[in-house]
């Protein structure tokens, strides 16, 4: 709605008065506004989750982001670097008035522990601890290219996430929900697996932002019940719940009727009927016990290095499979400032099998061509450390280099797109920010990031903030 | 006036017809004491657990609970319970 709304719901009571920029924009709009205010009014009757199409073909339904939060490491991952072999050690002084403290003053070069091998016909690198994910290393497409904004943690996480390094604006599953809708009624088009601790940035990082709240994504917890109070108490008959919601529906539709363009209240109403249906379809789709033996030994479900990610990446095949329109999975942290073979060796360890298991699953049940999976941190990490009590082998954050992977949904399988400089420290090749790989995944399906636009704090606004260009490279 | 008789006759409407469905209460869980928590060292990617002690349970004095009830009360707890969950409850005054 473009006037903003300037009095409460209780009691007509001014909040605050209108600005010089609400009263222009007022006047603007007064012309049309009575065949507006019908269109809203219809547009508002209609489930802000209802399907839509795209503006242009997809080559996707779904994405699933597995968000390797702390900054994983693409020199000891996805792209070697023999060079470094050379100046392993050797001290140097760093002046980059752009890097953060860490980055700057006495620092030394760090060869990387791990052995790289060439995997599938495609000849992907990967360190040869990825066991698992490297037998299905020709359906990865590497990007090497992306750079973003920020050297901190928070403030990365953001951009990445949501485009916008200063938090508030939507995450991308909150816009790609506004712009496609929801293929399941009874389960949330956005749902998040965060770890037991929230990441850096917390839960702004799948807000649903200036969007109305529909759009906002759903964590399930990490472990005990993923949702709590899914299940009434006992007593609490379906019955009961369905007469004191249907109460709760006919006072807040006569309150609806009376205050028109009450975003959140819609969202509350669609929220709590939301809530019951879940309890429906929630507990059979969370339910892993039914899955067969042979699948969760797959995804490494009962092996303690692999069981959570291996839980977290099968529920995520599960909820593709009833419809959920975007599925982010956290793990981490990847942020190994020391100690980075025992670090990202354990890490590894833990997601390798299952992400390994995901593809090969979402592949079986001929659902990789419409799934989009993306790998990623909120950055890559740099060559070298800084001295910090000693010498530990670990790395610092970069913004300038990281290794992104996708597969499924229409990129670019068996191909790495872009390069870094010969000791991984800047994109050179392939450089794109992530706007632009922003705009990519909206474009594989079949979102165009231009005509993505909500209107807020007075202009049209966007994931990739001012518009972006597809990186027609990482797209088949 | 009339907005507000009509809300009442609803109301008390709802209370009598959700009588019979709250005949059956079970008793409340006693708050924990005690919660583990999981984490991942920073440096080294290994996982750690550890017990918290809830200290704010420690002496917590729980509201009467549906059980502690008579159907009465549990079927007004309810409308209650409706009504604060309603943006209408802010016109109750």
């Amino acid at each position: 709605m473009f006037i903003k709304p300037y009095f409460t719901c209780a009691g007509g009571r001014a909040l605050h008065a209108p600005t010089r920029r609400d009263f222009i924009y007022s006047l603007g709009a007064s012309l049309g506004s009575v065949a507006f205010s019908s269109l809203l009014a219809e547009e508002a009757k209609k489930n802000p989750l209802a399907p839509k199409d795209g503006h242009l073909p997809a080559k996707a339904k779904n994405i699933i982001f597995l968000m390797m939060e702390g900054g994983p490491s693409h020199i000891d991952t996805f792209d070697p670097k023999p060079a470094l072999a050379k100046r392993h050690l050797k001290e140097f002084v760093r002046e980059d008035k752009r890097a953060s403290a860490m980055q700057g003053g006495k620092r030394y070069y760090v060869q990387s522990p791990f052995k790289f091998i060439k995997a599938g016909q495609s000849g992907a690198d990967m360190a040869d601890n990825w066991t698992h994910l490297a037998k299905v290393a020709d359906d990865l497409c590497f990007f090497r290219g992306c750079t973003v904004d920020s050297v901190n943690h928070p403030t990365a996480m953001y951009q990445m996430n949501c485009g916008n390094r200063f938090g508030g604006d939507p995450g991308i599953g909150a816009w790609v929900n506004y712009g496609l809708g929801s293929l399941n009624q009874d389960l949330p088009g956005f749902i998040v697996l965060p770890e037991v601790s929230y990441p850096q940035g917390g839960a702004a990082n799948w807000s649903n932002g200036y969007l109305p709240a529909s759009f906002q994504g759903t964590p399930l917890r990490a472990k005990g019940s993923p949702i709590l109070d899914l299940t009434p108490p006992p007593g609490v008959s379906e019955a009961r719940q369905r007469k004191n919601l249907d109460l709760l529906a006919k006072l807040n539709t006569t309150h609806a009727a009376q205050h028109p363009g009450h975003d959140e209240l819609a969202a509350r109403m669609d929220n709590y009927e939301l809530a019951f249906r879940m309890q429906m379809q929630v507990p059979e789709t969370l339910d892993l016990s039914k899955e067969d033996e042979k699948i969760k030994e797959l995804y490494g479900i009962g092996n303690d290095a692999t069981d959570a990610f291996g839980r977290k990446c099968l529920l995520a095949r599960k909820l593709v499979e009833k419809g959920v329109r975007f599925v982010q999975l956290y793990n981490g942290s990847w942020d190994s400032h020391d100690y980075i073979e025992r670090a990202h060796g354990n890490l590894v360890r833990g997601v390798d099998q299952p992400i390994a298991a995901l593809i090969t699953d979402l592949k079986q049940r001929g659902l990789l061509e419409s799934t989009l999976i993306v790998w990623c941190g909120e950055f890559g990490r740099t060559p070298d450390n800084g001295v910090r009590g000693g010498t530990a082998y670990g790395r610092d954050h970069n913004p300038n280099a990281m290794t992104i992977w996708l597969a499924g949904g229409g990129c670019k399988a068996g191909h790495t797109i872009g390069a870094t400089d010969e000791l991984g420290m800047e994109a050179v090749e392939g450089k794109a920010h992530v706007r632009d790989f922003h705009v990519t995944l909206l474009r594989l399906l079949g979102l165009d990031d231009n005509k993505l636009t909500f209107y807020h704090g007075g202009r049209f606004k966007q994931l990739s903030q001012f518009g972006g260009t597809v990186i027609q490279d990482l797209i088949a | 006036m009339k907005h507000l008789s009509l809300l009442t006759a609803l109301l008390l409407a709802h209370w009598r017809e959700t009588i019979p469905l709250v005949q059956t209460a079970s008793a409340s869980p006693k708050p924990p004491l005690e919660v583990r928590r999981d984490a991942v060292e920073e440096n080294t990617g290994e996982k750690f657990s550890f017990n918290e002690t809830l200290h704010a349970y420690a002496e917590f004095v729980p509201d009467l609970q549906p059980a502690d009830v008579d159907v009465r009360t549990r079927a007004l707890a309810d409308v209650c319970l409706v009504l604060l969950n309603s943006n209408e409850f802010a016109y109750v005054y």
